[in-house]
């Protein structure tokens, strides 16, 4: 099947330091990891899980039959890189954490208007960048709700623009929950929706079991 | 308490960084613990200095010891003992 696996710079597995042998005209050769455990093996993830993994390099990839379904992620035996996603790197990444981070500013902005906080509402979604949610966020100091979930917004603008994308997406992603009034559902559901985003500004295909 | 299956805390992280090393997580629990990772920088860090210093400490031989490093260990420990009550 193909899947996606994002990794280090210079094609390294994050978690284990594994450097994996790029594609040079075709496909990259085999790596095999074969374990008694299912759950372990080469892992990569399908197009509706990328915004868990985010890395500096995307790759698509390819894994043998049988792949197993994990949390998240699959994993098979044997898989290798087939080409590095080139439009995924610095540009696209900043790009995402905004449009992650002007997400959030929009649920806050919804649930402060259901709290009757009309004005910080209005604040909010006069900014369009970053650096106006930054400010706008840093004007609210109505105690309570406001101040509460304003902190995110200010967190994800300000990692975003350090540059900090993954980071910024996940707070983004965490505002989710106390903008719904709790619902913890709400983060797994703005994760897919910033998937969904980026799979679309990738030119990603959808999940299907493609195979190569 | 609310857990989220995708999120796990810092401190979470910590507590379960000896399993992730020895590989002996469950595979839900070792997959939030490298969803963590994917946007916590400190946990990075911490989880490279563990694996660092699991590494040397592996290197280590009771021979490899000098004896005065050896005497000095052995006082600390004793002194640990001591102040938490624990039998000398």
């Amino acid at each position: 099947m193909i899947a996606y696996k994002f990794l280090a710079p210079g094609a390294v597995a994050p978690f284990t330091g594994f450097r994996w042998p790029v594609p040079d005209d075709g496909p990259g050769p085999w790596v095999e990891c074969a374990s008694e455990r299912a759950d372990l093996g080469i892992h990569a993830c399908r197009a509706r899980d990328l915004a868990y993994w985010l890395d500096t390099e995307l790759w698509r990839a390819e894994l043998a039959e049988p792949v197993g379904e994990g949390q998240r992620q699959v994993v098979a035996s044997r898989g290798r890189l087939l080409e590095r996603v080139e439009a995924w790197g610095p540009e696209a990444a900043a790009r995402f954490a905004q449009e992650a981070a002007l997400m959030a500013r929009d649920r806050v902005a919804a649930a402060l208007r259901r709290a009757g906080f009309d004005e910080d509402a209005e604040a909010l979604t006069r900014c369009a960048d970053l650096r106006g949610l930054l400010a706008a966020s840093r004007a609210v100091t109505s105690p309570g709700l406001p101040s509460s979930l304003v902190a995110y917004l200010v967190e994800a603008a300000e990692t975003a623009l350090a540059g900090d994308f993954p980071v910024s997406a996940y707070i983004s992603a965490r505002a989710a929950v106390p903008s719904s009034g709790g619902d913890e559902r709400e983060f797994a559901a703005e994760r897919a929706r910033q998937a969904r985003w980026l799979a679309a500004r990738l030119g990603l295909p959808g999940d299907t079991k493609d195979r190569a | 308490m609310i857990v989220n299956p995708d999120d796990l805390s810092c401190q979470e992280l910590v507590e379960l960084v000896t399993e992730y090393l020895e590989g002996t997580l469950s595979p839900s629990e070792r997959t939030r613990f490298e969803m963590h990772l994917c946007y916590c920088d400190w946990c990075r860090v911490y989880l490279r200095q563990m694996r660092d210093t699991a590494g040397l400490a592996r290197r280590l031989s009771e021979e490899s010891l000098p004896p005065e490093g050896k005497e000095a260990l052995m006082r600390a420990f004793r002194g640990w003992k001591r102040s938490t009550g624990g039998s000398p």
